[in-house]
């Protein structure tokens, strides 16, 4: 079998008026997996998603979804997506239920087929109580829910979510956050957030884009060790005046910061930005015994994904303003 | 279930629920069976009030009622119908846009032409029923009232009442697709309704539009010697088959 993937996008482009929401975006997302599509607020996530899901047109690219063209707008291809937008929107006048089982009904699932679908989602989604009440009545989190539901009811190969946790609460967050997890083993689940440490959770890879440009496209992991200088923990035990001086006189330590252990009043924990890994990990047991203090622990530690977009996107933030002025 | 059936079935229930079904229903059986009525009760109403207002002057009535003049209040009565069907219906497409939910639905294997059918069939579906509700009432009072009604004659009258009504439907529909919401929709339904009325009493073109079908049916129950009815009915039927292609050109490429 050759290998289609789930997201193919070249030069994606999309104008409105004078704004540039989308801009010369190449993609591929290959799959089964969950994959991040992150930016700030306006920076085109979603008029990304909703070209993908053939609901706006692109002013300039292509776009192939599990291998077909989306212009198309082919029924074969729709029957294998699940499409979740910022805002779902629903029927007020139907029921939760209702509206799974109608929803099922517009993919041809046999009626049979489509109450254990909906008793099932309705159940994984946590919406049992509210079933049988009319979707009128939902809270924010409620329609998300209810949003994620319908966009399972068919088992989709690729699911496109628009921001599908922002409006839950912790607990839901994680909920839908293991679910996504789970439904990424099977297919292909693209989704938009600025939620990072729930992006960091479940996601193999992301993309960031900033002004409706691609900055990076990375294995989630990758980034984090690539994007900013690595960073070291060092757990100490006695007097560390020495060796702080030490370290701070050292050409690879571009920073070093200090708090005392948590739970030891007697340890230090130093948080070390350096510029050269492998030199760092030679010279360091070398000063902790030159200064004499006990090591209890030393280890690479990551920078969040969090730090990585704030350095990234606001970086391509700084250059754009240059760039205008 | 197919997408089409599946879309169909909603948009019934939608009827249904939001009160759309009930409304239509009951006006349409209130034009049937008020029209033979109230042409019954007018010329003793009137006579009533004359007596009263003018100090007991008699009012001479030249003739009694009939089987005529409850079919022109019928006439009269099922003319106003077009303006319920804009206002039950310009939301029909601009409102799920408005409200998003259009997105949710053709972003899943419906075709942008099912959706415009299932819009089309059910309330067209309606007015079929609706028309047949009527007409039967209005039969049933004016031929107790009055006397025979003569039979294929009326069934006439109805279908072209009807394929009028038909006709502004479509055009509703075509508004609503062209709007991005609901109250534009609406104004151009309306601004299409008056249009058509001042088309209508044109001459040479007026008989083509639905405004002019639906006046050429009250002529044929004043017995007045009416040409060419074929290409007044192709007309309306024609425009119906317009707006809804349009409707769904447009919308087919519609961003939503
Ligand atoms: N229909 C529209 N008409 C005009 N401008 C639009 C339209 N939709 C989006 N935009 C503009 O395109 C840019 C990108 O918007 P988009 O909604 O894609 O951002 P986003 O990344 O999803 O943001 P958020 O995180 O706030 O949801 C913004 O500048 C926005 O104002
Ligand atoms: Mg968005």
């Amino acid at each position: 079998m050759s290998a289609t993937s789930a997201i193919e996008a070249r030069g994606l482009t999309r104008h409105f008026r004078d704004v540039t929401a989308v801009d010369a975006l190449d993609l591929t997302v290959g799959g089964p997996g969950v994959f991040g599509f992150l930016g700030a607020n306006g920076a085109g996530k979603t008029t990304a998603i909703r070209m993908l899901a053939g609901l706006i047109h692109p002013s300039a690219g292509s776009i192939k979804l599990l291998g077909r063209p989306v212009e198309k707008a082919e029924v074969s291809v729709r029957e294998r997506l699940g499409y979740l937008p910022q805002e779902p929107a629903f029927y007020s006048w139907m029921t939760g239920e209702e509206y799974l089982l109608h929803t099922g009904d517009l993919f041809g699932l046999s009626r049979k087929e489509s109450r254990a679908r909906s008793a099932e989602l309705l159940d994984l989604c946590g919406l049992e109580p509210a079933a049988k009440r009319r979707v009128g009545g939902y809270s924010g989190g409620m329609k998300q829910r209810l949003g994620i539901a319908q966009a399972l009811i068919n088992r989709p190969e690729l699911l496109l979510l628009d921001e599908p946790v922002s409006a839950l609460d912790p607990v839901g967050r994680a909920e839908v956050l293991e679910l996504i997890e789970k439904l990424g083993k099977e297919a292909t689940v693209f989704m938009s957030s600025h939620i990072l440490v729930d992006v960091e959770r479940v996601c193999e890879e992301v993309a960031i884009i900033d002004h409706g440009k691609l900055l990076v496209h990375e294995r989630t992991a990758a980034l984090r060790s690539r994007a900013l200088r690595p960073v070291l923990t060092c757990e100490l035990r006695g007097d560390t005046g020495k060796i702080e001086r030490l370290l701070a006189a050292e050409s690879w330590v571009e920073a070093v910061n200090s708090e005392p252990g948590r739970e030891e009043p007697d340890m230090t924990v130093f948080r070390l930005t350096v510029t050269d890994r492998t030199e760092a990990e030679v010279r360091i047991p070398r000063l902790i015994a030159e200064a004499g203090v006990g090591l209890v622990s030393l280890s690479p530690a990551l920078p969040s994904l969090e730090e990585v977009f704030i350095a990234l996107v606001g970086r391509s933030q700084k250059e754009s303003r240059e760039e205008e002025s | 279930m197919s997408p089409l059936v599946a879309f169909l079935r909603k948009e019934m229930l939608e009827q249904a629920r939001t009160f759309r079904l009930a409304v239509l229903l009951v006006s349409f059986v209130l034009v049937g069976l008020i029209s033979p009525l109230l042409a019954k009760i007018t010329p003793e109403l009137v006579g009533m009030i004359a007596e009263d207002e003018l100090g007991g002057m008699e009012l001479i009535i030249t003739r009694a009622p009939g089987v005529n003049d409850a079919l022109l209040q019928y006439h009269g009565n099922y003319s106003l119908l077009p303006l319920l069907v804009i206002l039950l219906s310009f939301g029909a497409v601009s409102a799920e846009k408005s409200r998003k939910t259009a997105p949710m639905v053709l972003v899943k294997p419906v075709s942008r032409r099912s959706f415009i059918l299932a819009k089309a069939a059910v309330p067209a579906g309606l007015l079929v029923a609706g028309t047949t509700l009527a007409a039967g009432g209005c039969l049933l009072y004016t031929t107790i009232l009055f006397g025979e009604v003569d039979l294929p004659g009326y069934l006439l009258v109805n279908g072209m009442l009807l394929l009028g009504l038909l006709c502004y439907l479509a055009l509703t529909l075509l508004a609503s697709v062209l709007s991005p919401g609901p109250a534009a929709a609406a104004g151009i339904g309306l601004g299409g309704f008056i249009l058509f009325s001042i088309l209508g009493a044109l001459p040479l073109i007026g008989k083509y539009t639905p405004a002019g079908l639906m006046s050429m049916a009250g002529e044929i129950i004043l017995g007045r010697a009416v040409s060419g009815i074929g290409w007044s009915v192709l007309g309306s039927a024609l425009l119906s088959l317009v707006f809804l292609f349009v409707a769904e050109r447009v919308l087919s490429r519609q961003e939503l």
